[in-house]
């Protein structure tokens, strides 16, 4: 997503420098600025040759490759992408990437938007309570999963809590094909929501005032003002939020891979840890380049639809 | 025009920073005196001790100078992989024995140094080297080795009445043990589906195996299946707590106090010995229908292809793994050694009561552990597979039929 926003600060400077004549003293004022605008630019630009489009094309090199980590190269063509098409591992783990975003992305909407809409200016110390949503997604991730695997195990909070209070055991939740998931699903929603939470917070006290005051003036209820005033007014935010959630849960890795390692079976095997596994721990980093690939066309795919879509939705003043 | 001079020698500033930035991560800058040794370090008491060795190695040799390039245990294996396909591995490499089989392609075979240099093998433990040989070639010299055992909470034990293990007791000890537990409300064993400690239990109990000993996989080998089996029914019968992908559970368990047993090999012993806050002691694992009682799994520094120096590495790896250097380990509690003559040094250090015994007992029934180029994705897929066999949701047999689908036929 941030390749297209680079190309334009070396465009004006490669056409100073063919414009540069010492002779000409506009051309040459000119000439001096968009000079140090490169210089300025290059550290970017180099940064982003060196470790975004160099390893983007040798992936998909490897990628037409068998090639092992260890041991001899091969281009093989095609190849790779119709072994992992025909790989019943690599569709699980394609429908049970799906099926997490399906999960998470509602769930998480909704509870930040929720809390969002709660956090009115109206609330006491609401920043406050800002912070203390945000936490979570400012701690380090793998902290919070370890944190979340012992409450998870039986024996831990959830599991002691359920038994304290019903008198059974809570399902060993991380074992379970059932609910290992569910789990998942669950820590990534306490994670991530407070993102979001923080974009819709500041959408909504950008709503101008008088539009929710003629609103009330005119009868409308508390939850007719949000959905009809407050959401339309703040559709962009939700359209923005809505994507880079959709992006990173395609490439949710870290908290099945510390939960469940993928398991039990393969009932939370990602994507993202598919490709981790086929390169890491397997040493195919031909097969691997290739499932990042299909992810990468995946997610091109599904933001271009979620673009065309936006047109129904998304009010832009 | 004077910027075109800035410009130019910005960028050639750059590439200089980004050359040095790849050339400072390659072996580059071989030589017969300064020799990179790559070891698993875990902090830096580690790296104090294992400074040490090197230390030792350098003594041993003229102006010789051996550099610790260390990495935590779980990334050592990514790094080393990385290292040996981009030319730039190190010139020793510290190598496990049931992962030797996926190195070989890039490690020297030390039969013909040995040879040269008339290296006496026969003082070290021939289990811990026969661990180190693939295909009959011998790939490092082992400095450590560990037959896999059964650590247990001699408190609990006492407190349930239940008489402590001895050093070859059989399944039907432990489930009797599991059982008198289970009554006093305790639960007795954690299991662990790591490969080390699921095949070493399994093999104990009727000796199947999913690796033969020549080094072949048999994913779907019904005597291991039936081992699955039987680690399902001590779940049902509460002998044992449900397994986890997390592979500090086990331990994390019985240092808790939550569990009396589990299984672990010796290189941990100290360690948890130090963090149990209960008198721990080490016993044999329960055998049932077999002669094979455990594997062995052990260290040793082997030598990679890309050291332009072997003759040198060599004598420095024949310095890392001298009774005196293995003495000085074992005296630290850090590794059970792979030379018979200093075992004894660790038994006096580590001072708990009847592990010689018990060590004894395993050593004699155990066998290596073999290796084979897929066990890395064996381990993963007994991390993801094997609990739901031990947990009682799908049985052995379709478990391992799941994991052989995933191996490479």
């Amino acid at each position: 997503m941030t390749t297209t926003s680079v190309a334009p600060p070396t465009t004006p400077a490669i056409a100073a420098v063919t414009a540069e004549d010492p002779r000409e003293t506009p051309g040459a004022a000119r000439g001096r600025r968009s000079w140090w605008g490169l210089a300025f630019a290059s550290p970017h630009v180099i940064g982003l040759a060196v470790f975004t489009l160099v390893p983007i094309v040798a992936s998909m090199v490897i990628s037409l490759n068998n090639w092992p980590l260890l041991g001899d190269k091969q281009f093989i063509g095609f190849d790779n992408y119709s072994k992992l098409l025909g790989d019943p591992i690599f569709r699980t783990a394609l429908l049970n990437t799906l099926l997490f975003t399906v999960l998470y992305i509602p769930l998480n909407l909704i509870v930040s938007l929720g809390l969002a809409a709660w956090l009115t200016p109206k609330i006491r110390n609401r920043h406050v309570f800002r912070v203390l949503f945000f936490i979570p997604t400012v701690t380090p991730i793998v902290a919070n999963v370890v944190v979340w695997r012992m409450l998870y195990q039986p024996g831990g909070a959830i599991d002691a809590s359920v038994q304290t209070l019903f008198g059974f055991h809570a399902p060993n939740f991380l074992a379970s094909t059932s609910w290992a998931m569910i789990a998942v699903v669950m820590m990534s929603v306490w994670q991530g929501f407070g993102y979001n939470m923080l974009i819709f917070s500041a959408a909504l006290d950008s709503v101008p005032e008088n539009l929710v005051e003629a609103a009330e003036l005119d009868g409308a209820g508390a939850w007719r003002t949000f959905w009809s005033v407050k959401f339309p007014m703040i559709s962009p935010s939700v359209f923005f939020a809505t994507m880079m959630t959709l992006i990173t849960s395609f490439q949710v890795f870290i908290q099945p891979f510390i939960l469940t390692k993928g398991g039990p079976g393969s009932s939370t095997l990602t994507l993202v840890q598919f490709i981790y596994n086929q390169g890491f721990q397997y040493q195919q980093l031909g097969l691997a380049s290739a499932g990042a690939w299909v992810l990468f066309i995946i997610i091109l795919g599904v933001t271009a639809v979620q673009f065309i879509g936006q047109k129904k939705w998304v009010h832009y003043e | 025009m004077k910027r075109r001079p800035l410009l130019a020698g910005a960028a050639i500033a750059m590439t200089l920073a980004l050359a040095a930035c790849s050339g400072s991560t390659s072996a580059g800058g071989q030589s017969a005196d300064a020799l990179t040794w790559g070891m698993w370090i875990s902090g830096n008491a580690d790296q104090a001790a294992w400074q040490k060795v090197a230390d030792a190695a350098d003594a041993d040799q003229d102006g010789l100078k051996v550099t610790i390039q260390g990495a935590p245990f779980a990334d050592y294996w990514t790094k080393l992989q990385t290292q040996l396909s981009s030319s730039s591995a190190p010139c020793i490499v510290t190598l496990q024995s049931l992962r030797a089989a996926n190195y070989t392609s890039q490690l020297v075979d030390l039969d013909s140094l040995v040879k040269k240099n008339s290296t006496d093998l026969s003082e070290f433990d021939q289990t811990a080297l026969t661990g180190m040989k693939v295909d009959g070639k011998l790939y490092a010299l082992p400095y450590d080795t560990g037959p896999f055992l059964m650590f247990y909470n001699r408190d609990m034990f006492k407190a349930a009445g239940v008489a402590e293990p001895k050093p070859g007791w059989t399944t039907a000890d432990f489930e009797a043990a599991g059982a008198a537990l289970k009554a006093k409300g305790k639960t007795l064993f954690a299991p662990n589906v790591g490969d080390i400690p699921l095949e070493s239990l399994i093999l104990a109990y009727n000796g199947g195996r999913v690796v033969t000993s020549d080094g072949t996989l048999d994913p779907t080998n019904a005597k291991f299946a039936a081992g699955l089996d039987w680690m399902a029914t001590l779940v049902k019968k509460g002998y044992s707590t449900e397994a986890s992908s997390d592979a500090s559970a086990d331990g994390n368990a019985f240092v808790n106090g939550q569990v009396a047993a589990y299984t672990d090999g010796p290189w941990s012993l100290i360690t948890q010995k130090e963090k149990a806050k209960f008198d721990l002691g080490v016993t044999t694992l329960p055998v049932g229908d077999t002669t094979e009682t455990t594997y062995s799994a052990g260290s040793g520094f082997g030598i990679s292809k890309e050291c332009k120096y072997p003759d040198q590495a060599y004598k420095a790896i024949v310095s890392m793994t001298s009774a005196k250097v293995l003495g000085g380990l074992a005296a630290e509690g850090r590794a059970f050694p792979s030379r018979t003559s200093v075992q004894q040094d660790w038994f006096d250090n580590a001072k708990i009561e009847g592990a010689d015994e018990t060590f004894a007992v395993a050593l004699k029934g155990a066998v290596p552990l073999p290796g084979n180029k897929n066990s890395d994705q064996l381990s993963q897929l007994f991390t993801q597979y094997a609990i739901q066999a031990v947990n009682g949701q799908e049985s052995g047999a379709k478990v391992l039929s799941d994991i052989a689908g995933q191996l490479p036929q």
